[in-house]
């Protein structure tokens, strides 16, 4: 063995995976070679320091104390924070189904002589916005609306916004009404005023 | 390879232990975080002390990484060591760190080093000439790059296969053994421009040397 093949074999003496003939022809070689005998002493020694000098730097006492405090501070507030958006999903959700059912049941009757062409915005309790189209001029109110029993899309708003008393107002929008309800007229308003191409509001 | 098993038999808890320990902080007993944190803590520090070279980011990193693994308890495997998950957290801490500030500073901060392990036994490892001899082969294995020194350090220090080292260092295992293998010829490139004579009298740099 040559110096050349003894350093192909200095890996895996160093990992104590030499064994047998190699092991021996190895250790022979090192005996006569002064060289090699150099190298893996040098090796050993590297890594004898490199696997056994402890000489670090001590780590702060208070250390295990900080790590504990911030950890459990941090793991508190993923867990407020996926309450909170499960929370607002569920309320996203619950929302756009209200919105969808809506939609779904007034464009289902279409011939109803209440013609409502949309319901649009938040359909909660506190503010409810009506669009009237130029067509249904047939002077239908808001009251029937909630009170008759026309459509099931009229059944279905009455129901769903049933704490009528807690509306403030109502925005509706039209043209060409002739027989505006009393109850829809707006505030401080004469009857022979001009019919109003934009949007009103009305206090109910 | 002898004393690298027997020290990592030491060092290592009991596989048994650390799975209950991980269960009971997954079920939210911050006690049982605290045994791991304190049964990990000086191999981890010495672990990114060794790569960042610097007293307080070590130590920043160190908490950083337990903090995201008691985060992320949920995500951990437990076909693994906890200290291998935590080391390939830290691990990546440290790269994130040396992309930061590019170039290690070089400078050895050895005030702080704990008086137990300064007062070793042996006076020939004490001696000027034994601690001469390690500071030129930490000099050396400082300029092996991370994944070479991390490498030569998860398998030195730490005991840990090479498979091991490559779920923590994100590598095929046969890469952990080529950064081995070039961090040994770079390590045995560097130390053979120093005084070659040396090498062959240094039997005190033996396991006994570091108490």
């Amino acid at each position: 063995m040559n110096c050349s093949e003894a350093e192909q074999l200095f890996d895996a003496h160093l990992d104590g995976q030499l064994t047998g003939s190699l092991r021996l022809e190895l250790d022979a070689h090192r005996l006569r070679c002064r060289r090699c005998q150099q190298t893996l002493a040098m090796m050993e020694a590297c890594e004898h320091v490199l696997a056994a000098d402890r000489r670090v730097p001590a780590l702060a006492e208070d250390f295990t104390e900080r790590v504990m405090s911030d950890a459990v501070q941090r793991r508190r507030i993923p867990g407020r924070l996926r309450s909170t958006r499960i929370a607002v999903a569920v309320g996203f959700g619950l929302q756009a189904a209200a919105v969808l059912i809506l939609a779904i049941i007034i464009q289902s009757k279409p011939g109803q002589p209440v013609n409502e062409s949309a319901v649009v915005g938040p359909a909660g309790p506190a503010e409810v916005v009506l669009v009237k189209d130029a067509a249904s001029n047939d002077g239908v109110g808001f009251s029937e609306l909630l009170g008759g029993p026309r459509s099931a899309g009229a059944t279905f708003l009455a129901a769903f916004i049933a704490p009528v008393s807690e509306i403030k107002h109502a925005v509706v929008g039209w043209t060409n009404i002739t027989n505006l309800p009393p109850m829809l007229e707006p505030s401080g308003r004469e009857e022979s005023a001009p019919p109003s191409t934009r949007s009103d509001q009305y206090s109910l | 390879m002898h004393e690298r098993d027997a020290g990592n038999a030491e060092l290592c808890m009991a596989r048994e232990d650390e799975l209950r320990l991980v269960l009971r902080a997954k079920r939210g007993h911050a006690d049982a975080f605290r045994e791991l944190v304190d049964a990990y803590k000086e191999r981890l520090f010495a672990f990114v002390w060794r790569i960042v070279r610097h007293h307080h980011e070590a130590e920043d990193i160190c908490q950083t990484a337990f903090v995201r693994a008691y985060e992320s308890l949920e995500s951990y495997s437990s076909q693994y060591a906890f200290s291998t998950w935590l080391f390939t957290i830290a691990y990546r801490l440290c790269l994130n760190h040396l992309r930061k500030h590019k170039a290690l500073s070089g400078e050895m901060d050895f005030s702080r080093i704990s008086q137990d392990q300064a007062d070793a036994p042996t006076e020939l490892a004490n001696s000027e000439e034994a601690r001469r001899l390690r500071d030129l082969i930490w000099a050396a294995a400082d300029k092996l790059s991370p994944p070479q020194k991390s490498a030569v350090l998860l398998f030195y220090r730490e005991g840990k296969s090479c498979h091991e080292i490559g779920l923590i260092l994100s590598m095929p295992a046969v890469t952990v053994k080529s950064h081995l293998h070039r961090a040994r010829a770079k390590l045995r490139k560097l130390l053979s421009a120093e005084l070659v004579d040396d090498w062959m009298a240094i039997d005190y740099l033996s396991d006994s040397s570091f108490g």
